[in-house]
């Protein structure tokens, strides 16, 4: 498998504010990856570097192989794009856009194209100012996969979508890739949605990447449990805990690598309540959240030393 | 065939597919011969990634549990059924555990344990004879 | 890039019907006869509007995209951005070409549906209203550029003005072949500035605004260097402006030199006393004051040069002469024309010399205007309404009279075949004898008599009113003789500190004076003169210092007086020295910033080149914003992390 999106080293400031940290992160064929944090953790200061519309100061970022400052037409031809906000020209109609998406790109499959308007609902000579937002997304999303692309770059695409355009689009997406090899990079905040679909997730946190992990993987290694009664367990020796909460008097933690074992005996002792896996977003939560000081920190002991009350 | 998964689940989801199928299979819900839906189907309907659905099947074929045919299709072949059987002891195994688990935070002694298993066995069995089902 | 067309198709036909309806109505205000009857001389409305719209319309083709926020839209196409910016220039040079076409031939179905055509005009005139219309195009590129510029939007604003500014007057000067300018010329240069605006735009197609980011070496040099060149003009207009209100501060503490009186008195006029009210005193030859004058006759007062601005003037290019456009010339070499005066058609009158249309008229050839009250007035060309109009050529031995009633000239011989010796000339009311005498003005001398004009023919004239015409035109020569005895002339012809010479008519100096700040208040005056120069781009001083010979008294944003004609080399020298200053300067800020060794050089040269204008410009092409580079420590590697599969 080949790595077609890639961030290497990454940093970029706005002037005095340093928005990205030294980004690692790469995307195989055929994976989609979903790209997350919070507002203003700088997702969209990343898709535009990799896009090639802002520089970064240090490092690179590659699509297809080509480094994101030098793409050429004919890379862009292949890589389909959605920025932020579903952006179209306001002055064209539905049907001048779709005409000048074939005439710029060589592969666009223009039946697709037209059945997926149709079947939104669309009427082609409609002025997209016209368009509601979510028809607007629509027609984006229509547009950048009848192009038959090889990369999908996407910004926060479900925004502004209700929950059957947001199916529609995640239907729409899949056809895609059922069809071609095609890789996806996608920002969201529908993390249910990320929860089924992504193949790999990364949480982009102060510039960089707190987890940059397979989703199967997270489900595998992560566990929440509630300490019932005694001193904190110990759960191996390369087990970590993310996060603690104080919670009703009762102290909740999310383990990473916990041994499955000894999390086994302590629930059946009685001294921890086993709560699964954690959801993406209760992960998401977890980790990004507002944060007391020095937790997420190596050391277990400081960590004990940690506390947060939350009513 | 109603395949359907649990993303909270800490089971990757590839394998929840192939369980799914297995258990089907040794359910009876699915007969040898038939077919599965298709990639593109299954992964819209699941709302995830075809990729998934395509290492899910790839498993069944090496697990022998389905077979693909070029152009046509999977299809899912007899031994199924045998395999299905190890895979169902492992989660009846897990089931009864966390239900014993549960059971013993309750605080309930092995005994009462037994004794409400015993009771839920005979009226899953009352309610069978009922609808007139038999199955081993 | 079709498809860049086809997009733009809409909004394109828009600014061609708004441009093109701007630009009619402009032509039409230039009234019909003065653009397709007679040459077009000077279509100042039409030149104006062009320019305006140019503007208006690379400011919309630029920025429409912005505007729309379809801007990420269209980077994203797969389209490089020098194609992006090629397909802007032609959406704008297909409105030009619309407009160019259908504004005339709109002017003119206007004329013909609304107006009373009496001729169909010439079409074959269509040339020299494109030439008067070029400039939209430098104009409309002018904008592209602007726009195009990855900095903040004054100063964006600034470099458009700078190069309109600078760049048409530049384009005037050179097409101009004495007082008019070549059309051909004209639209050559404004073809090619925009040609070249156009290819500078396209070479910053590529870069963004980005604070954070040089963008002055990923652009070529040349690009960088021609947009800083404009803004150091622009910079530089504006010391001029300072430089000339400066000098002309202490020129106007210098007395101004009148003429020499008839007791060969110098008569010397307060500078400080502009307008009418002049008041005179005499100097002797000491240089002393020796009494007051009153206002007397003033007619040829000779004034020191004041130091004069060149500013921006963007005027409309004079392509024909003043010449009416004839309908038909006769024998005699005069001309009749239409000329519409609101809503009718009367005759205008002109003379064109003997055969030869482009060549003014016959020098000494007199136009007398006969009215229907018999009362004649005198000029070069006249608006023949309910007159005679008479030519009269000395030396000839007949009269020419149009009739305005008819369509033609007569000629009218002279009384006895005689020459033609002089023209006589009388103001209405002078002398105060012949006041109620209703007499004509002019007179006609010839060889054995005096006539005078009326509707009928030529009437020996009155003796007194010959008697005063004669006395009139004794006063006049008598004045012309005495100024013609003395030369006034300029040994050290500097702006600040001229001296001054005048002469009599056997060559004697009856005046010399060295002008040279005296008081504390000159002094003052000068220095503050001459501190411009030090702030110019010493590349322009040592330019005018070596090579100008011309700018006498006129600060131009190219020429500095004060230095030209190889004067005050200390000031060059120190402007040199100043520059290498300013350069010093901002090549300690920028290595402070952390820019690369090649930024460093470069701005260092410019600045070095181009002084204070060039220092202040760095400041804002190259911030040091752009180079800083915060305190950023190492990321720390993912708390969660799935190693990729191998392969």
């Amino acid at each position: 498998m080949s790595t077609v999106l890639s961030f290497e080293g990454v940093h970029r400031h706005f002037g005095p504010h340093q928005v990205l940290r030294g980004l690692n992160l790469t995307v195989q064929q055929g994976q989609i990856y979903a790209f997350l944090g919070r507002n203003g953790a700088g997702k969209t200061t990343a898709l535009r570097i990799l896009m090639g519309f802002l520089a970064p100061h240090r490092g690179r970022a590659t699509v297809l192989g080509v480094d994101s400052q030098a793409l050429r037409p004919a890379d862009r031809a292949r890589i389909g794009y959605v920025g932020e906000g579903h952006l179209l020209d306001p002055t064209m109609r539905v049907k001048d856009v779709i005409a000048f998406e074939r005439g710029t790109r060589a592969t666009f499959r223009l039946d697709l194209a037209a059945r997926a308007v149709q079947r939104c609902g669309l009427r082609l000579g409609q002025f997209v100012a016209t368009l509601s937002r979510g028809q607007r997304a629509q027609l984006s999303l229509v547009l950048a996969v009848a192009a038959a692309p090889e990369v999908l770059v996407f910004d926060d695409p479900a925004m502004g979508l209700d929950v059957v355009m947001r199916r529609e689009f995640l239907d729409a997406m899949i056809d895609l890739l059922a069809d071609s090899g095609c890789a996806v990079l996608f920002s969201s905040h529908i993390l249910t949605d990320v929860e089924r679909i992504a193949d790999r997730v990364g949480i982009l946190h102060q510039g960089a990447l707190l987890v940059d992990a397979t989703m199967d993987d997270l489900r595998r290694r992560l566990r929440r449990c509630v300490v019932l009664g005694g001193p904190e367990p110990a759960l191996g020796g390369a087990a970590q805990v993310l996060r603690r909460r104080v919670r009703q008097g009762a102290t909740e933690l999310l383990w990473l690598d916990p041994d499955a074992r000894e999390l086994a005996r302590f629930a059946q002792e009685g001294r921890l309540q086993d709560l699964g896996t954690p959801t993406l977003e209760e992960l998401f939560l977890d980790l990004t959240g507002i944060e007391p000081p020095g937790l997420l920190s190596e050391s277990v002991r400081e960590v004990a030393r940690a506390q947060e009350v939350v009513q | 065939m109603l395949i359907r998964i649990d993303p909270r689940s800490a089971e990757p989801i590839f394998e929840q597919i192939v369980f799914a199928v297995k258990a089907a299979l040794a359910r009876g819900t699915a007969t040898p011969g038939d077919k599965l839906p298709s990639v593109r189907e299954l992964a819209r309907d699941l709302a995830i990634n075809p990729n998934t659905v395509v290492r899910a099947y790839e498993q069944l074929e090496r697990d022998g549990v389905v077979v693909r045919r070029q152009g046509s299709g999977c299809f899912l072949t007899d031994r199924g059924s045998e395999l299905g059987l190890v895979q169902r002891r492992r989660q009846l195994q897990e089931l009864l555990r966390r239900a014993a688990t549960d059971a013993f935070h309750l605080g309930f002694t092995a005994a009462e344990v037994r004794t409400a298993l015993e009771q839920s066995l005979e009226q899953l069995q009352f309610d069978k004879n009922d609808q007139g089902k038999d199955r081993p | 890039m079709k498809a860049l067309l086809m997009r733009d198709l809409s909004f394109a036909a828009l600014l061609t019907l708004l441009g093109t309806v701007a630009l009619a109505i402009a032509l039409a205000q230039e009234h019909f006869q003065e653009v397709w009857v007679f040459e077009p001389s000077r279509l100042q409305m039409t030149f104006h509007t062009a320019w305006a719209a140019g503007l208006v319309l690379g400011v919309a083709v630029a920025l429409r995209d912005r505007w729309n926020g379809a801007l990420d839209y269209i980077r994203h196409r797969p389209l490089s951005p020098a194609v992006l910016q090629v397909g802007r220039l032609t959406t704008a040079s297909l409105v030009l070409v619309a407009w160019w076409v259908l504004a005339p031939a709109g002017a003119w179905l206007a004329e013909l549906v609304g107006g009373s055509l009496v001729s169909a005009g010439r079409l074959d005139h269509w040339p020299l209203v494109f030439a008067s219309m070029a400039p939209a195009a430098s104009a409309a590129a002018l904008a592209m550029l602007a726009a195009r510029l990855p900095l903040a939007w004054w100063l964006r604003a600034v470099v458009a003005a700078a190069l309109l500014l600078v760049g048409f007057p530049l384009c005037e000067q050179f097409a101009a072949v004495g007082d008019r300018h070549d059309p051909v010329v004209f639209t050559g240069l404004h073809l090619g500035l925009a040609v070249l605006l156009g290819a500078v735009s396209v070479a910053f197609g590529h870069v963004e605004r980005d604070p954070d980011r040089s963008w002055t070496r990923r652009v070529p040099a040349w690009a960088t260097a021609f947009v800083l060149a404009a803004g150091v003009a622009g910079g530089t207009l504006l010391l001029s402006w300072f430089g000339t209100g400066a000098l002309r501060n202490f020129a106007a503490v210098l007395p101004v030199i009148g003429r020499v009186g008839e007791r060969h008195e110098l008569l010397a006029f307060d500078a400080r006393h502009q307008g009418r009210s002049q008041r005179a005193y005499i100097l002797d030859a000491e240089h002393h004051r020796t009494g007051a004058m009153a206002e007397g006759e003033i007619t040829d007062v000779v004034r020191l040069e004041r130091p004069r601005f060149r500013g921006p003037e963007l005027e409309a290019p004079q392509f024909g002469p003043r010449l009416w456009s004839p309908l038909r010339i006769d024998r005699h070499g005069f001309a009749n024309c239409l000329l519409l005066d609101s809503d009718r058609w009367t005759r205008r009158f002109h003379v064109f010399g003997r055969g030869d249309r482009v060549t003014p008229f016959h020098s000494g050839v007199r136009l007398v205007l006969v009215g229907a009250d018999g009362f004649a007035s005198g000029s070069e060309s006249a608006v023949a309404r309910h007159s005679m109009v008479w030519a009269v050529e000395p030396e000839a031995r007949e009269v020419f009279c149009f009739d305005p009633s008819r369509d033609e000239v007569r000629a009218v011989p002279m009384p006895d075949g005689q020459r033609i010796v002089a023209v006589l000339e009388q103001e209405q009311g002078d002398p105060p004898a012949l006041a109620g005498w209703k007499v004509p003005s002019w007179l006609v001398r010839g060889e054995t008599g005096v006539f005078a004009f009326t509707r009928d023919g030529l009437v020996p004239a009155e003796a007194k009113a010959v008697e005063a015409a004669e006395l009139r035109q004794a006063a006049r020569r008598e004045r012309g003789e005495r100024a013609r005895q003395q030369t006034i002339e300029f040994p050290v012809a500097d702006v600040l500190t001229p001296t001054v010479r005048v002469l009599d008519a056997a060559g004697a100096v009856r005046f010399e004076h060295a002008y040279a700040p005296r008081t504390a208040l000159e002094r003052t005056a000068y220095a503050m003169g001459l501190a411009p120069s030090l702030l110019r781009s010493p590349l322009l001083q040592l330019g005018a210092h070596l090579l100008a010979d011309d700018v006498h008294f006129e600060v131009s944003v190219f020429g500095d007086p004060v230095v030209a004609e190889g004067r005050r080399s200390w000031l060059v020298f120190a402007n040199c020295v100043v520059s290498g200053m300013f350069a010093a300067i901002t090549r300690r800020r920028l290595r402070r910033a952390g820019a690369d060794a090649g930024t460093l050089r470069f701005w260092s040269v410019a600045v070095a080149l181009t002084g204070l204008v060039g220092a202040l410009l760095s400041e804002w092409f190259e911030a040091s914003r752009a180079w800083r580079v915060p305190e950023a420590s190492p990321a720390p590697e993912p708390r969660i992390f799935t190693v990729r599969e191998a392969g």
